[in-house]
């Protein structure tokens, strides 16, 4: 399964940057051109990952973390 | 910068879906662990608590029409303040939007599908949210409008179909622990209904035209929202107690279940789960929608449809990775998504009407 995933995670990446690129170029988008290959690495690079089973950071971690100090309160709260 | 307009009716049923969106089905057994068989009063308190906070978005919105909530935060706190809160609000929009297609999977999974992988029941979720940003927000509006009509379907189920099952003794006896469990039965209503509304903000003031009436809407969609909320949360109550309400993952649904009337009208309860799955992308569409035009704004894009499907793509992979279990996401949404979204939903924006205030009373009093 790992495998279909990554080829088709890659298919398509290579699929959109083919037919996207051209267009924000020939319109002179340069900074929509920027966060678009940041953004579509970053999902793909993603996605391989997460297909090998590798851990991947979770963002509720974080947003836990931030909000640690109030977590005695809201054990209150919802008993 | 030329915006697409929505109608006012249109705004109703967005603010309605965005407040009632993904909680209806779940949120009565949260409640019943806490306020027991007062539910339904803290369900009508919260009604009451989200008045004066659906006022502050109207009046943000109000004093910059043609602004987004992003803007708005530029505008008042300054460049670099306004920056981190508007930072802060697009990654709410954006993990919120890996959220909900988490919630649908594991309800499939769990009462209809065990064998299916929850990736292929996401990736037909996030394919549905980005072809619609795709297509813009007067198309999303059109939509909505359709799914309010269908929300009225699950009311009417859930009261007339169910009620020859209502026991009263189940709301018995009335204030057994006082006040305060309604309290906190309310506020935790209120972040799951009241402050999600917040995300309405990328739409309202700058996709709206005529402020007096968009008011009208606005508290119109929240009041009809809260108006379902409580009916399901009465009707729980009613008929399976608040013991079993409490420890069922999907009261609304188990509700439907109990439907039989004659031989006719039994195993309804799939209607509920489809018209709770229809409101359900509604809302995680409109937090895709907020994050992908916030974030556009953020960094000062022109167009936010160019970032929408790698966005998606992200989105697809991390709803997976969001909530590694059930446990998890019980624990979370206990203890840290109501401190998260009341910041988002009630601190923020009390700040920015603050400030603003003052802000005005400054520039009029040096004149």
């Amino acid at each position: 399964m790992a495998i279909v995933s990554i080829l088709a995670v890659l298919v398509f990446s290579t699929v959109l940057g083919i037919t996207e690129i051209p267009k924000m170029l020939k319109q002179r988008l340069y900074r929509e051109l920027w966060t678009f290959s940041i953004l579509l690495a970053a999902g793909t690079i993603l996605t391989v990952l997460k297909s090998l089973d590798v851990e991947i950071p979770n963002p509720s971690d974080f947003i836990a973390w931030v909000y640690s100090p109030l977590a005695e309160t809201m054990k209150n709260i919802t008993k | 910068m030329q915006r697409t307009k929505i109608t006012n009716h249109q705004l109703y049923s967005l603010t309605a879906n965005g407040a009632f969106g993904g909680s209806v089905i779940v949120i009565a057994s949260a409640m019943a662990a806490i306020a027991k068989q007062d539910v339904w009063i803290s369900a009508l308190l919260t009604l009451v608590i989200g008045m004066p906070v659906v006022w502050i978005y109207w009046y943000l919105g109000s004093q910059y029409p043609e602004l987004t909530f992003v803007e708005i935060m530029k505008k008042i706190f300054g460049r670099w303040i306004g920056w981190v809160a508007a930072a802060s609000y697009v990654f709410l929009c954006l993990t919120s939007a890996c959220r909900q297609p988490w919630y649908l999977s594991n309800f499939i999974t769990t009462q209809v599908m065990p064998e299916t992988p929850p990736y292929v029941i996401n990736l037909m979720f996030v394919t549905a949210v980005v072809i619609a940003v795709l297509y813009g927000i007067e198309t999303i509006a059109h939509a909505s409008e359709l799914y309010i009509r269908f929300v009225l379907f699950l009311a009417v189920l859930t009261t007339l179909l169910v009620s020859p099952n209502i026991k009263f003794e189940n709301l018995q006896p009335v204030l057994e622990n006082g006040m305060i469990p309604i309290f906190k039965g309310a506020y935790v209503l209120s972040c799951f209904i009241v402050f999600p509304i917040i995300t309405m903000m990328m739409v309202y003031p700058a996709n709206t035209d005529h402020n007096s009436e968009a008011k009208k809407s606005l508290f119109k969609g929240f009041l009809w929202a809260g108006f379902i909320t409580f009916i399901t949360i009465l009707m729980s109550t009613l008929i399976l107690g608040s013991k079993i309400t409490a420890s069922s993952q999907y009261p609304t649904y188990l509700l439907a279940k109990e439907i039989s009337l004659g031989t006719i009208f039994t195993r309804l309860e799939f209607i509920v789960a489809g018209t709770w799955i229809v409101t359900h992308f509604m809302i995680g569409l409109l937090f895709f929608y907020a994050g992908a035009t916030g974030l556009s704004q953020l960094i000062g894009l022109k167009d936010h449809k160019r970032i929408v499907i790698p966005l998606g793509l992200i989105t697809l992979v991390m709803s997976e990775v969001i909530f590694p279990d059930v446990i998890y996401q019980a624990n979370w949404t206990k203890h840290v998504w109501l401190p998260y979204i009341t910041t988002h939903g009630l601190i923020l924006p009390l700040l920015l009407f603050l400030v603003d205030l003052i802000k005005k009373r400054m520039l009029k009093a040096r004149y």
